[in-house]
């Protein structure tokens, strides 16, 4: 005869076959559940997702590591900070991706530790909404993040190409075009803007059988005999690695490559029997250094047969928000405080930025914030002082070639640093005179001739009258 | 600190020597770190570097692991291997990994330094207008008006 189950037994059986599909994961943000249910709703069965991280976070290359990625719950839950929520499940053969209420239910243990957070995924209810601006609102970008990411499959690097704005969108098709041709593509964008980044998407985007080498070249660096080594050394590796697919030179920044470099690499693109494939970068397009004479017009249209120009990201500030959420996830791999995203205030700095310096300059920020944020939101406060400091330069547009009034332009100066020390000395003035080092009376006689305090009013002289006499 | 040097990085300080005779008036330029991981706190300080890093045997294997976090954290710098004879079946992989150039003696010092010359020439200028410098001097910056 069987033994009975245990109550505790029974519960888990019952849990197990509950028809909601349902997810338990411990402090550590391990599943350390899975229900059925889960399983057939992901596609992916539920013992397979027992033990995997559930980090906020891509998700890594592997698929299982992907799904159990998306299913996630925001860092706010783990905090106790929020009840309800969405995860996500990402497509997948016929599985469309989806995104659907969930409830978390914190359960805490004897220590921080020990607690455990059950996830009820709801199926016919509504994802809540996300907040006054939603479409900014940390979980619906995480949405959209993993359903891009979906859709651009597994084989692209994609930091990139993520976006929403049309010229984005173009460079997506472009380069989806590029990897399956095997014409030469020449990118063009301006530094940061993920030049070697695409090429690189493009290579490895190819079928596996027609995977090259993939030797990068430092165009601005080398002369004709580097030129030479690396282009020896690019079909050296050929024959080592996979005799079928001819190498690729990634040629960084040609348009800075020397006359000598041109020359050489020109010729050796011209010989016969030499199946060399090039990925090139050029912060310009060839034809317009051609043009000018400073580029060989033979090696412009040899390099650009495909070419692909990537926009600055103060043409598309609207993929910022997005591109934002990205690094941040990016940030959670390996942290054990996950972050959920940005406040809206840190996303408004950012979207007001010009970043000159791209998508290499947003990610830096966003990593540094990353490093000085406490709590499981981003704030303004943790962006570096560069950042904020980009922002009150742009208040004060560039004056190049104007003539200046210099009293009036050190005044200026002056009156900014008595704000700054009074709001540092909380208005205290003999405070402020200290971070300043001047005397309190000077401070408050150049407080006065800028305005920035009421002059002081003259004292009326007080005039003793005469006690009567005594008679 | 300038954005760009030159950091060596090996045991014993052989190319450093031959660098410094090559480089003539540069040779101020020049930091020696004796570890694959220090030189990366040398970067930091200096991201825009070129790095010559001594490959041996020893440390082929981490050194892929950190081209590719110089290639990752560092964008603007540029790693030229030394490497043992022994090891020249490896210079198609150390180029694929990130490496601009290989080396294998220091009598190649005078083609290694003009590649030098020209990464330190490269290193990003100053172009922040006035308004952008004074506001980097200004203390208290959190404090700054609208």
């Amino acid at each position: 005869m069987p033994r009975p189950l245990s109550p505790a037994r029974s519960l888990l059986r019952l849990l197990e076959n509950s028809a909601t599909p349902l997810f338990a994961v411990d402090s550590r943000r391990r599943i350390v559940f899975a229900a059925r249910a889960l399983g057939d709703w992901i596609g992916i069965s539920a013992d397979r997702l027992v033990g995997q991280s559930c980090d906020y976070h891509p998700g890594g290359d592997d698929p299982l590591a992907q799904a159990a990625a998306a299913l996630a719950p925001p860092p706010e839950a783990f905090l106790g900070q929020i009840e309800d929520g969405s995860v996500s499940r990402l497509a997948s053969g016929k599985l469309p991706f989806e995104r659907c209420a969930a409830r978390f239910v914190k359960v805490a243990g004897n220590d921080a530790e020990d607690s455990l957070l059950p996830v009820f995924v709801q199926l016919q209810s509504h994802v809540p909404p996300d907040g006054p601006a939603s479409s900014l609102a940390p979980p619906r970008l995480h949405a959209q993040l993993l359903d891009q990411r979906s859709q651009l499959g597994k084989r692209f690097h994609i930091s990139q190409l993520l976006g929403e704005s049309d010229a984005i969108a173009r460079v997506r098709r472009q380069v989806r075009v590029a990897a399956e041709s095997p014409a030469r593509v020449l990118i063009v964008g301006k530094t940061g803007s993920g030049r070697e980044h695409v090429a690189k998407t493009i290579h490895y985007a190819r079928p596996a059988a027609q995977l090259g080498s993939l030797v990068p070249i430092a165009c601005p660096l080398v002369d004709a005999e580097e030129m030479q080594a690396a282009l020896a050394s690019c079909l050296r590796r050929q024959h080592e690695a996979q005799p079928t697919a001819p190498p690729v030179a990634l040629l960084l920044d040609v348009d800075r490559l020397n006359a000598s470099g041109q020359q050489e690499l020109a010729g050796f693109l011209a010989l016969p029997n030499i199946e060399l494939r090039t990925l090139a970068t050029s912060s310009v397009a060839l034809e317009r250094l051609a043009a000018k004479g400073k580029f060989r017009r033979d090696l412009a249209y040899t390099l650009g047969t495909l070419t692909i120009a990537l926009p600055p990201l103060a043409k598309r500030s609207v993929d910022i928000p997005l591109l934002a959420q990205h690094f941040v996830e990016e940030a959670n791999r390996g942290r054990n405080e996950q972050l959920s995203g940005l406040q809206p205030a840190a996303q408004e700095l950012l979207s007001g930025l010009p970043w000159p310096g791209n998508i290499d300059e947003l990610a830096k920020a966003v990593r540094e914030a990353c490093n000085q944020a406490t709590g499981p939101l981003v704030t303004a406060a943790n962006f570096p002082a560069w950042v904020h400091l980009a922002k009150n330069a742009r208040a004060h547009p560039p004056r190049r070639h104007e003539a200046i009034q210099i009293d009036k332009f050190l005044a200026e100066i002056e009156r900014e640093l008595m704000v700054r020390a009074l709001a540092a000395a909380s208005g205290n003035k003999s405070r402020a005179a200290q971070l300043l080092g001047v005397s309190r009376p000077r401070l408050l006689r150049r407080l006065s001739q800028l305005g920035l305090i009421a002059p002081p009013v003259a004292e009326e002289p007080v005039v003793f009258e005469p006690l009567p006499e005594e008679p | 600190m300038s954005a760009a040097r030159l950091i060596v990085c090996e045991k014993v300080p052989r190319w450093a020597v031959a660098l410094r005779r090559a480089l003539g008036d540069r040779s101020r330029q020049i930091v020696e770190t004796r570890s694959l991981i220090s030189s990366l706190s040398a970067l930091a300080e200096s991201p825009a570097s070129l790095v010559v890093a001594q490959i041996t045997s020893v440390n082929i294997e981490p050194a892929l692991v950190w081209l590719s976090t110089i290639h990752r954290d560092f964008p603007l710098a540029r790693v030229v291997v030394a490497l043992e004879p022994d090891l020249a079946s490896a210079e198609p992989l150390l180029r694929e990994a990130g490496a601009v150039a290989v080396y294998y003696s220091t009598l190649q010092a005078k083609p290694m330094a003009r590649l030098a010359r020209r990464q330190l020439a490269l290193a990003p200028s100053d172009e922040r207008d006035l308004w952008q410098w004074i506001a980097e001097r200004m203390p208290w910056p959190t404090h700054a008006s609208a």
